[in-house]
């Protein structure tokens, strides 16, 4: 496939969002190593997704933020303990 | 992390998982997984953000078809002051997307909102707007072409904005 044959493709977009099947996603990362742009081609795509995905933010609830420190510190210490057990 | 990619990727939960409180255990189970699975993240397959994303729309998605949830929706469909919901605070920013997609077909619209923020497959696009997969394909590059000229804009603004705070500052000095 030719440089601009896949960026007009809409393989690249689809390639972000984790929509590709395996032969497509093959032809992608193939592509990438052969035309190196790519690379800033697939960074312009995601950061467009970023800033859609800005405008359409929703902030969580406080005990939101609470509930991940929690549920951190205690993933931490499990494995803190698991390292003095051993 | 969280804070700086949390509003953004709860964003994309919520419009799939209208449950409000369900939204929430599947945000705060997305950004666990990440943690713990940090070392799968690889910076020269994607950034951070769409490696986040992805764990979120298959996270969301799964949820939604787990019976168990859609037996809760039902119930609730019957008593809706369950759950209150996200809807009216997905609305509260709707002027500024309104505003900068104003120029963007709606067609193209469409199918980035049921790929992009709804979980939509290309086929379930395909199908639901009678159109072929290549078309679906075409019509989320315009979209996305569209945003990247937007980015590009609001990106000139800014940097228009503090060139002439810092001649203000200099005329001042």
């Amino acid at each position: 496939m030719r440089l601009n044959e896949i960026r007009e493709s809409g393989l690249l977009e689809l390639y972000v969002l984790g929509e590709l099947n395996k032969s497509e996603k093959e032809t992608v990362l193939k592509a990438i190593s052969f035309f190196p742009e790519l690379k800033k081609e697939l960074t312009l795509i995601e950061n467009a997704f970023l800033f859609y995905a800005k405008l359409h933010a929703i902030k969580p609830d406080d005990y939101q933020n609470n509930g991940i420190i929690i549920s951190s510190i205690t993933i931490g210490l499990t494995a803190l303990l698991m390292l003095l057990w051993q | 992390m969280y804070n700086q990619y949390g509003g953004a990727i709860f964003g994309i939960i919520s419009r799939i998982i209208k449950d409000g409180m369900v939204a929430e255990e599947v945000l705060q189970q997305t950004m666990l997984k990440a943690w713990k699975n940090i070392d799968l993240y690889n910076p020269d397959k994607s950034s951070l953000y769409t490696w986040l994303h992805s764990i979120a729309r298959n996270s969301a998605i799964d949820k939604v078809r787990l019976k168990s949830y859609q037996n809760q929706q039902k119930t609730d469909t019957i008593n809706p002051n369950v759950h209150e919901g996200r809807a009216a605070k997905i609305a509260t920013d709707k002027i500024d997307v309104d505003k900068i997609t104003a120029s963007l077909d709606e067609k193209y619209k469409v199918v980035l909102d049921k790929m992009y923020l709804e979980g939509y497959s290309q086929r379930e696009i395909a199908d639901e707007l009678d159109i072929p997969l290549g078309t679906v394909k075409t019509r989320l590059r315009k979209a996305i072409l569209f945003l990247r000229e937007e980015l590009k804009g609001e990106k000139a603004l800014f940097i228009g904005m503090l060139l002439s705070l810092a001649a203000l500052l200099i005329l001042l000095w």
